[in-house]
This record gives C-alpha cells, structure tokens and sequence, in this order.
C-alpha cells in the first residue's frame, strides 16, 4: 500500500509547525529510554534534571515568534495561535521553574522517583496540544493526557497513604468531569454535525437551541470540574495537600492555564443568542466559587490547604470576568489567568523548600517568626501573599482592577461587588500568614537549603510578581492584540 | 430506533452515577466510571449512526482507548491503597477531610 494514501490527506511540511512540541515529546522519550540504560545512582538523578532542561530550553527556542498569527494545520484540528504559542511559552517556563525544586523535594523525601521528570513532559505535552485546538477530539485526548499526568504525580509520594487517597479523589472526580465534557461533545455534535467548536458555536438556529446549548453547559460543567469551581471543587484540596509540593504548584500554574484555555477560546464564539445562558451559569457558579471558596480558606490551619483554597478562589475570579463576553473581559481573563500561574506557583515553591526542614507539617502556627529563619523566602513568600490578595504594586492587583473592569463594561456591577466582598474575606487569611512571619517569636529553628537553581527561580517570580505589576504593558499589549484578533475572527464567521 | 440508543446511554450514564455515590467498594466505583464512559460511547455511536456521519464514532473507540489507560491507573492505585491499608473500602479513605 503506498504510504501517501494511508497517511490520506495529511500535509507532512505542516509538521514544522509543531517543532515544540515534538520537541517536548522526543525529551520525554529519550528519559524514557535513559531510565531503562542507566543504573541508580546520585549522577543518574542529576543527568535527568540537566537533561529535561535542556528539552525544555530547546522546546523554547524552536517556537517561531510571530503577532497576530492564525493558521489551521491538519484539516483544522489544530490551531496554531499568538494565545497557543503565549500559553505554550509559559507552561514551558513554568514547568522549567519546577524541575529543580522537584529534584531536590523528591532527595529530601526520599521518594526519588525517575518517572516523575517524562510523566511532567507528557502532562506538559498533553498542555500544549490542549492549548491549541478547538476540535473536540483533540481537546479530549490532551485534557485525558494531562489528567492522567497529574494522577499518576499526585499518587507519587513513597509509603504516603493520603498520597494515594487524593490521588484517588482525583480520579474518579476527574473521570466523572470527562465523561460530562464527552456528553457534552454528543449534544453539540447532534446539534450541529461536527467536532469544531467554531463550526458548532456558529450553527446556531431556533432548530438546534436546545441542543447547542444543553452541549455548551454540559462542556462548562466539564471544565468547571477540572478548574475546581466551588459544586464541584471537592477533589482539588485533597489532591493538592496530597501530592508532593513542587507537583501541587504545577498542577496550580500551568494545569490551571492549560485548562482555562479552551474556555477562554469559546468566549468569542457565544453570539447574543446563547449569552444568556452563557451567562447565568457563569456568573453563578463564579459568585458561589468566589465567597464560599474564601469562606473555607479562612478555616484553614494547613497551609497547603489554605492556598489550595485560594486557588479555588481565584478561578472563581477568573471565571467571573468570562461572563461578561466582551474582548475586554477576555483580556482580563487570559491576563489574570497568566499571572495566577506566576504569583500561585510562587507559593506553592516556597512552601516546598520550607517542607525540607524535619519538624514542619505545614500547620499554620508554625510559620511563626520565619522571618527570622530565613529572611529571603519570607520576603519572597510575603510577596506571592500579597499579589495573591491584591496588593497594589504586585500583579494581583492589575489583575482584580481589570477583572472589575471587564465587569463594569457589561454592567454587571453585583459580580462586581461579590469581587470586591470576596477579597475583603481573604484579607483575613492572607495577612494573618504574613503577620505570623513577621511579628511573632521564632517557633523553631531551621537554615533551609536551596541551590543555585533554585534561588534563580523563586527571584524571578518575585521579579515577575513586581514588574508585570508595575508595567502591565509589558504582557498587555501582547494580550490585547490576542484577544482582539479572537474576536475578529470569530466575526468573521 | 435511534431514540431507544439514546435512551440506553443516558440511562448507562445515570446507573454510573448512583453507582459512584451508592456502592462503597472502590474497584465497583471504577466499573461504575466504565459503565458511565459505555454510557456516553452509545449516545456518541447512535448520534453518529443518525446523522449519517462518522466523525463521533471514530471519537468513540479513542474514548475507549484512553479509558482504557485511565483504569490501569485506577487499579493501580487501588493496589497501592490495598498495600498501605489493607482494605479497600471507600468508607475507610478518611484522611483528607476538614
């Protein structure tokens, strides 16, 4: 049989185009092989880290930068973006900030296992191609990959039995959600006869209404599990308390961006006559996400807990602004979404240093006095804490002014108001931590230790928290483009 | 005909469901997400077979595929809870809770 027909209509040169990604996939394979070559030892563990940096570096450096670029590759089941290859871009970073830290957290622990660095690859492929498609195929095979990832790395913490516990959570929940964005995928396939959510989006008529829309919630409820949005949030602070730290705060930053991504794509696609719909739902389940999320976290003691409380929140706030479908909602929205991952895995790393010293559990008394402990991570840590609440000169509050922004264009001042309640809530949690580091007595004492990676990556998220803060052009600009050139092709259908 | 399909998987997907919530048993909460993912592939199928098209049920054997990894998963981590406890019991699991 000749091989051009059984590769059908597929144009091999389009393959340039996924040159990261294959990149990302090729890293994975060769650790796969090194695994099964090479015997334990201290230079095997150091090899794997050196190794998936330098994938990654490549994976980086193979994107091709372009503005305001759109184009369809493979009978348009994958889409090539300015908000793919931005969203691409900044899992890469991400997951190259978390490497070192997993290294080191996995020693300590001693639960070194050589599986974690191909199964992050293949969760951080699995990213990618979700960050750039809009067929429904597509977009379920990458959201199975990086759930899958992410169970397997959450259940990775040797002799850890609530390791496994949340992992468990994760997965039957996590199941479930598949299976309502499968349902989904079956109503709005009946509704319209294909598997592109463009394509299906704009075959709205009074025929199908019910169909579209049914579908259309069905795929939000589905994201909506994934996220961690408030009736459906049950997993997520079991599954981040229980997976080991540097994982948690991957699973928060560039989990969280990759499956925002195809919610943020299907904004332009709601015309005026499924937006009611669109945005009761959202606004609803935004509003409860946003006040109980907050609620719960100020009943925390366990600081891991805490801040995966405030990770709920903070969807909520995300997912408010997507109510209002305008494209300066959406700016406000990917913008926010962005700097989540930075100021939300800044924490989660501090946190994982700290969890080095032999008498920390993470209970909230005992962050007592850290100042005096160690004055760099207390200072960085009150950073993330304060963009994470909203304070002036950090990202956190761009974000929340843009959000309320997005919401006023709309004139939908009570989510608006739920905003503003709900950061008055946090307020109690957020700086209760910071007080504790800075104002009272020593608890214990401990030196912790970070190397020379390490300490590069904790600088620069502080020196991200502060200067997208400070010069939100410096993203903004890039965003607004995105998020205008959405909407222009949407109209264009 | 193509109601009673339909039909089918909607009510595979809701026996699923109060399985999840009912049953105790974790191996049976894993059949139970099966027998919802069943469900969901004959809805898929049978809109697929009634519009005259393929694309769905093309979807529906990657769905099964990738079900199918995503038990390994499940049984593997019964196995590991089954080791650490000794019992697989979901009434048990009651470590994470505030």
């Amino acid at each position: 049989m000749d091989i051009r027909l059984l590769l059908g209509s597929t144009n091999l040169y389009e393959f340039k185009y996924l040159l990261p990604e294959i990149t990302v996939f090729f890293g994975a394979f060769v650790l796969f092989l090194l695994d099964i070559v090479m015997k334990n030892s201290e230079t095997k563990k150091r090899v794997f880290l050196w190794i998936s940096i330098l994938f990654l570096a490549l994976s980086v450096l193979s994107f091709s930068f372009k503005s305001a670029f759109f184009k369809d590759v493979f009978s348009g089941t994958y889409t090539i973006d300015t908000l793919g290859m931005f969203s691409k871009i900044f899992e890469i970073v991400l997951t190259l900030m978390v490497l070192p830290f997993l290294h080191t957290y996995m020693n300590k622990k001693n639960t070194f296992y050589y599986e974690v660095y191909y199964i992050t690859f293949l969760s951080l492929l699995g990213m990618m191609t979700l960050s750039s498609s809009y067929n429904l195929v597509v977009i379920y095979v990458s959201l199975e990959m990086v759930s899958i990832s992410f169970y397997i790395m959450t259940a990775l913490f040797r002799g850890s039995f609530i390791s496994k516990e949340g992992a468990y959570k994760y997965l039957i929940i996590g199941g479930i959600s598949i299976i309502i964005a499968l349902y989904g995928a079956a109503f709005m396939y009946a509704a319209s006869k294909s598997l592109d959510i463009r394509a299906i989006m704009s075959s709205y008529n009074d025929a199908n209404a019910a169909y579209l829309i049914v579908g259309m919630i069905l795929f939000l409820l589905a994201f909506a599990i994934k996220i961690g949005i408030i009736p459906f949030h049950f997993w997520l602070p079991d599954a981040y308390t229980a997976a080991p730290t540097p994982i948690t705060g991957f699973m928060a930053s560039a989990g969280k961006l990759a499956f925002f991504i195809p919610l943020l794509r299907l904004v332009p696609y709601v015309n005026q006559h499924l937006y009611s719909s669109w945005m009761i739902s959202v606004s609803i389940l935004a509003a409860a996400t946003m006040i109980v999320g907050n609620a719960l976290a100020l009943v925390q003691s366990d600081l891991k807990r805490l801040l995966a409380y405030s990770s709920i929140a903070h969807s909520g706030y995300i997912l408010s602004v997507l109510s209002s479908n305008s494209s300066m909602g959406l700016k406000a929205a990917i913008y926010f979404v962005f700097v989540y991952s930075v100021m939300g895995l800044g924490a989660f790393l501090v946190l994982s240093v700290l969890e080095q010293a032999e008498e920390w559990d993470n209970q909230l008394p005992k962050i007592g006095g850290l100042y005096r402990n160690t004055g760099f991570l207390s200072i960085s840590f009150a950073v993330f804490i304060f963009a994470l609440l909203g304070i002036p000169p950090t990202v956190g509050f761009v974000g929340k002014a843009l959000v309320f922004l997005g919401l006023a264009i709309k004139n939908i001042y009570w989510l608006g108001f739920v905003l503003i309640l709900a950061t008055a809530i946090s307020t109690g949690y957020y700086v209760r931590i910071v007080v504790l580091m800075f104002m009272k007595d020593v608890e214990f004492r401990f030196k912790p230790h970070y190397d020379i990676l390490e300490n590069v990556s904790i600088s620069l998220l502080v020196f991200l928290t502060f200067v997208l803060g400070m010069f939100p052009f410096v993203l903004w600009n890039g965003i607004s483009n995105i998020s205008e050139f959405l909407f222009k092709i949407a109209n264009l259908r | 005909m193509d109601k009673y399909y339909l039909l089918l998987g909607i009510v595979l997907v809701f026996i699923g469901i109060f399985g999840i919530i009912i049953r105790k048993n974790l191996i049976t909460m894993l059949v139970a997400t099966e027998i919802m993912l069943n469900g969901v592939n004959i809805s898929l199928v049978s809109v697929s077979h009634f519009l005259g098209k393929v694309d769905a049920q093309v979807m529906s054997i990657i769905v099964l595929t990738v079900a199918a990894s995503e038990v390994a998963i499940g049984l593997g981590l019964v196995v590991s809870i089954f080791r650490l406890k000794g019992y697989e019991a979901s009434e048990e699991i009651t470590e994470l809770r505030d």
